[in-house]
Parts: C-alpha cells; sequence; structure tokens
C-alpha cells in the first residue's frame, strides 16, 4: 500500500484518475489494504472487497470508454444506517443483524452513479443513538488520534475512517449532531446540510423531523464534491425540498470576508467550555476579523433548553419509528410463548441499552397525561429555537461557535452516564432542532499529556445556505494552513 | 428530581415490548431518572402562546404521487429478509386459537 496514494485528497485522487496518473483498481486496492490495516479500529462492520474491486473495474472501463462520472473510482465508506441493495446493512444493532436491504439508498445510489466505490459499512451508534460510537452492537469504535479515545458518534466508523485514510470520504447522518460532533472529535470536515437537502430514502430511521444524511471528508473541497453528488430533491421522500442543488464546487473561492458578519451567540462560550476549545475558536473568528469581517456578540436565549427539549422529540419520534422492529417480518426474531411474549423477547435482546432508554423515555413523553407537559412543550421550545436563529440571521451571515464542549474523551468515560453524554450534544442540537445546515472544520489542536487532540470550529448558517458555509471553511482552511490527521500503524 | 414508580416503569416497558428484570431495571431506574430531571427543565420556559414546531420541512402539503406500479416492493426480493416466510407470507406465531 502506498501512503502517497491513500492520504491524497478526493480532489487529487480524481485528478490523478482522469490523467490515467493512477488506475481505479490500483486506488481501490490501495485504499483497501490501509482498512484492513487500521481495522483495529473497528471502524467497518463490513469491509466490501469484492463489490470494491468490481465497481473499481467498471470505472476503469469508463475512464477509458470517456464516459467517467464525476466520483468515478473513488473509494467511500458508507454509514450502516444506508441501506445498500444486496449488502448487510446493520445499523450497529442486533435487531439488524441479519438484515439484507432489497433496495438502495438514495443517497448511495447517487453516489454508485456517479462512479463512487464503496469500502465498506461504517461502524456507528445502533441506531444513531449516541456521541461516542460506544453504543454499537458490535463494539465501539477508536479515534485514530489516540485509539483510547472515543471518535465521538454517532457517525463514528465514518469519521474515524476518514480520519485514518481508510477511505477518501464517507457518508453519515446527523439527527442532534452526529456528523458534525465526531467531525470534530476526529478532525475531519463533517457537513449537515439544511433538513431537506438529502433524501432519506433508504436510511435507517432514528427521529425522522430530525435526521438528515451528510458527508466527511478530510478538506472541504471534498466535503463540497461529495454534498453535490447526493443532495438533491427524491420524490421518494416526501420531506425533501424540491430545490435545485447549487454549484457548491463551483462556488468555492467565493468567500468576501470584507464586511462578512460573523456572530458570536454567547450562550456556546459558556463556562462548561473547555477554555482551550474556546481560544481556538475565537483565535479563528479573530484571524477572519483581521481579513474584515467583524464579529457581533449575538444572543440565542433558548439555548440552554435545546438539550432537554430534543431529549423528548427525538426519543419520542424513535419510539415511533423502532416500533416496526417486532421480530415478524424481518431483523432477529426471539420466539416466545405467542404473540407479544415474542415481540417482548426480540426486542429485549435486538436492542442495546441506549435504545431501549430512548424507546421508554419516548413513549413516557408521548402517553397520556404527559404529552402536553413533555412533547407539546418541547415542539414549543422548538419554535422558540427557530425562531431566535432566525432573528439573529437577520443581523449576520454566520454564526461561529465551537462543535463539542470537550475533547475526545476515553473510551468508557461516560458509559454510566446517559445524561453526561447528552450534554456533549448542547452545541450541535440547536441547528437540528431548527433545521439549519451546520459544518464542522477543524481549528486547531490540544495537548493531553504526550497526547495530540483535534479541536471543531462550528459554523451554522441560514437555511439552504451550505454554499456560504463551505466557501467559509475553505476560506479558514486557507487562512490556517495545512492540517493533516495523523497517520499511523495501531 | 422526577421520578417513575416501580409500577409505571413496568407498565411503561410492557406497552414498549420491552423487560427489564433485576439488576437491569436497578440500573436503567436510576438513568431514567437522571433523564426525566434533564428533560423536566422544560418547565422553567414560559411557552404560553408559542405554536408547536413540528416539521422544518416547511412543505405547503404532504406532496402526493401517482397511483401507480413501481418496480419496487417486489415481494419475492423483500421476503429474502423475512425472518420466516412460506408461500409469499410471513410466518407469525399463532394469534388466533
Amino acid at each position: 500500500m502506498s501512503r502517497a496514494i491513500v492520504t491524497l485528497s478526493a480532489t487529487q485522487a480524481l485528478s490523478k484518475l482522469r490523467s490515467k496518473e493512477i488506475s481505479a483498481t490500483e486506488l481501490t486496492k490501495a485504499v483497501l489494504e490501509r482498512a484492513k490495516q487500521v481495522q483495529v479500529l473497528n471502524l467497518f462492520l463490513e469491509i466490501t472487497e469484492a463489490k470494491a474491486l468490481e465497481q473499481a473495474a467498471a470505472a476503469d472501463a469508463a475512464y477509458a470508454a470517456g464516459n467517467a462520472g464525476t466520483l468515478a473510482g473513488l473509494p467511500l465508506g458508507i454509514k450502516d444506517l444506508f441501506c445498500t441493495a444486496g449488502i448487510k446493512t446493520t445499523a450497529a444493532s442486533k435487531m439488524l443483524a441479519p438484515f439484507v436491504p432489497a433496495y438502495e439508498s438514495t443517497v448511495t445510489a447517487k453516489l454508485w452513479a456517479a462512479g463512487a466505490v464503496n469500502v465498506g459499512k461504517l461502524n456507528m451508534d445502533e441506531f444513531a443513538m449516541g456521541g461516542s460510537g460506544e453504543n454499537s452492537a458490535f463494539g465501539p469504535t477508536r479515534n485514530p488520534w489516540d485509539a483510547s479515545r472515543v471518535p465521538g458518534g454517532s457517525s463514528s466508523g465514518s469519521a474515524a475512517a476518514v480520519a485514518a485514510y481508510a477511505c477518501f470520504g464517507a457518508t453519515g447522518s446527523d439527527t442532534g449532531g452526529s456528523i458534525r460532533q465526531p467531525a470534530s472529535f476526529t478532525g475531519t470536515v463533517g457537513i449537515k446540510p439544511t433538513y431537506g437537502r438529502c433524501s432519506r430514502f433508504g436510511m435507517v430511521a432514528f427521529a425522522s423531523s430530525l435526521d438528515q444524511a451528510g458527508v466527511f471528508a478530510r478538506t472541504t473541497a471534498d466535503a463540497a464534491l461529495l454534498l453535490q453528488t447526493i443532495a438533491g430533491h427524491d420524490p421518494n421522500d416526501s420531506t425533501s425540498a424540491p430545490l435545485a442543488v447549487p454549484n457548491w464546487v463551483g462556488e468555492l473561492g467565493q468567500a468576501n470576508l470584507k464586511g462578512l458578519k460573523i456572530g458570536l451567540p454567547k450562550e456556546y462560550f459558556i463556562d462548561a467550555l473547555n477554555p482551550v476549545i474556546k481560544d481556538a475558536v475565537m483565535a479563528a473568528a479573530k484571524r477572519f476579523a483581521a481579513e474584515g469581517a467583524e464579529l457581533v456578540d449575538v444572543s440565542l436565549p433558548s439555548t440552554p433548553y435545546a438539550v432537554a427539549a430534543y431529549y423528548i422529540v427525538a426519543p419520542a419520534e424513535a419510539a415511533s419509528n423502532l416500533a416496526r422492529y417486532d421480530g415478524m417480518r424481518y431483523g432477529l426474531r426471539v420466539e416466545g410463548n405467542g404473540l407479544i411474549e415474542t415481540y417482548i423477547n426480540s426486542r429485549t435482546a435486538g436492542f442495546g441499552d441506549e435504545v431501549k432508554r430512548r424507546i421508554m423515555v419516548g413513549n413516557y413523553a408521548l402517553s397520556s397525561g404527559y404529552y402536553d407537559a413533555y412533547y407539546t412543550k418541547a415542539m414549543q421550545v422548538r419554535t422558540l429555537i427557530a425562531n431566535e436563529f432566525d432573528a439573529v440571521f437577520k443581523q449576520v451571515d454566520v454564526l461561529f461557535c465551537p462543535t463539542a464542549p470537550s475533547l475526545p474523551f476515553k473510551i468508557g468515560a461516560k458509559a454510566n452516564d446517559p445524561v453526561s453524554l447528552y450534554l456533549e450534544d448542547a452545541f450541535t442540537i440547536p441547528a437540528s432542532m431548527a433545521g439549519l445546515p451546520g459544518l464542522s472544520v477543524p481549528c486547531g489542536t490540544a495537548h493531553e499529556g504526550d497526547v495530540t487532540l483535534p479541536i471543531g470550529l462550528q459554523m451554522i448558517g441560514p437555511r439552504w445556505q451550505e454554499g456560504r458555509l463551505l466557501q467559509l471553511a475553505q476560506a479558514w482552511e486557507q487562512l490556517r494552513g495545512t492540517f493533516t490527521t495523523p497517520f499511523k500503524i495501531y | 428530581m422526577a421520578e417513575i414508580s416501580d409500577a409505571e416503569l413496568q407498565k411503561l416497558a410492557t406497552l414498549s415490548r420491552l423487560r427489564f428484570e433485576g439488576s437491569t431495571l436497578d440500573g436503567f431506574r436510576t438513568q431514567f431518572d437522571n433523564i426525566l430531571w434533564l428533560i423536566s427543565q422544560l418547565k422553567e420556559l414560559n411557552t404560553e402562546g408559542v405554536p408547536p414546531l413540528t416539521s422544518t420541512a416547511n412543505l405547503p402539503s404532504t406532496p402526493e404521487r401517482e397511483d401507480k406500479v413501481t418496480s419496487s416492493n417486489n415481494r419475492e426480493a423483500l421476503q429474502k429478509s423475512a425472518v420466516k416466510a412460506e408461500h409469499g407470507f410471513y410466518v407469525v406465531p399463532k394469534v388466533v386459537e
């Protein structure tokens, strides 16, 4: 395996494929070798080697014939909640361990249509419920920066595999921060677009009013390319927006920092924020100011209530969505004495602890007598959060804030304290609740002992302004200078 | 702190088609109470007259599509993942005596 090949950016790799400097098969073999080498981090639930080599051969034929797609021959990883026809899709749950979908998710179908190569299905928190990657039924994912730490979650394998050079980019899904927080924890670029920008068709559902597909990459240009490929209206998803996809790749480099108004929401710079992270984010904002941007202090007063509201809305939707796992048609069935006992046996054996907690909380919040006190109240708070963002975006063009309040922590450190883990999402949940696009881009590193760990800068924009976020993240990469994730053998 | 009684918890588990027993139940109880404490913080916030936001999709109405046969939902393909299927039907535990 050539380190020089696997550490290219996606954009560079595609350029070498187009110029026939390397073949898709050569590139794919190098990535597969790297993926197996770093599998000790538990990145992939399945490496789809035969499929990858078949797709690589097809890409080579397409290059030879002159009809190669925009991503032809590019090896990518897929979060294991995107259905892939004929390839196991488990959502990292025992419940779906035997499940082989008959159909393809829209997001992955678009990637394959553009010629991308499937390296494999990536580990994650079970049913996307978690912020550390530890809730997988198939073992925790480890952080490539320090294998004793979590890579964040729920898209743990996606973030870690991109950071560890086991693929050039990956799909993820973000319900309350599941792309942005692991991107921050692994030093990758992660973007969650506006709710409705990407189709949810074929994505295993967690909380349908919040779930949104997005991507991970090692550079903003790569993230723009991947997002542009998977975005767009899909009649198979009733919440998919009937909007054309802008040319985000073509618009890169157009950011005008002079006069740009950057909002710094005070509720995101609180005492609970690690001061090292605060300093890194503020330093980035000041670097923009030095280029002519204006820093504006703003307030989003309902922010402290966003986590509580989210942990009503998301579990309530999850409890409903996961009612389908009854062991009757697909997934796990554990026989019992009669129908009801079979349901109970199957669900008790099939779901992990966090999933059970959320189902219980969700059903509690939706139950008669509590519905208004919890569920309706949470939806009202959601309105307040969305309205406050709307008001702030009349004053500023973009918000800058930390992606996560803390650095990647040790595996097991928060295992028995779900609430402390929930609070890790405090800075990513509000944008999710309002359906806004958010992006995390590396803005520095911190040191804990002899360990170096990445820090993420979060940019939040108005609805449908993914292009603005991508332009600003790329402008930041130029101001910041090169940032690379460590290339290690574990 | 909000707390839930054992009876309420067991009823909720049964309705959720889940089972908690012994030490699993004790551990679960503590965490569930902590989560209830977290979500109960919303009570501090005045939301009188605020309409609930059910979706940020902003669609004027649920889109409709033509009622025509498509190639999806192919029974044979779908039943390849079935736990148990015979003659094109799912086999489930007996529900009628």
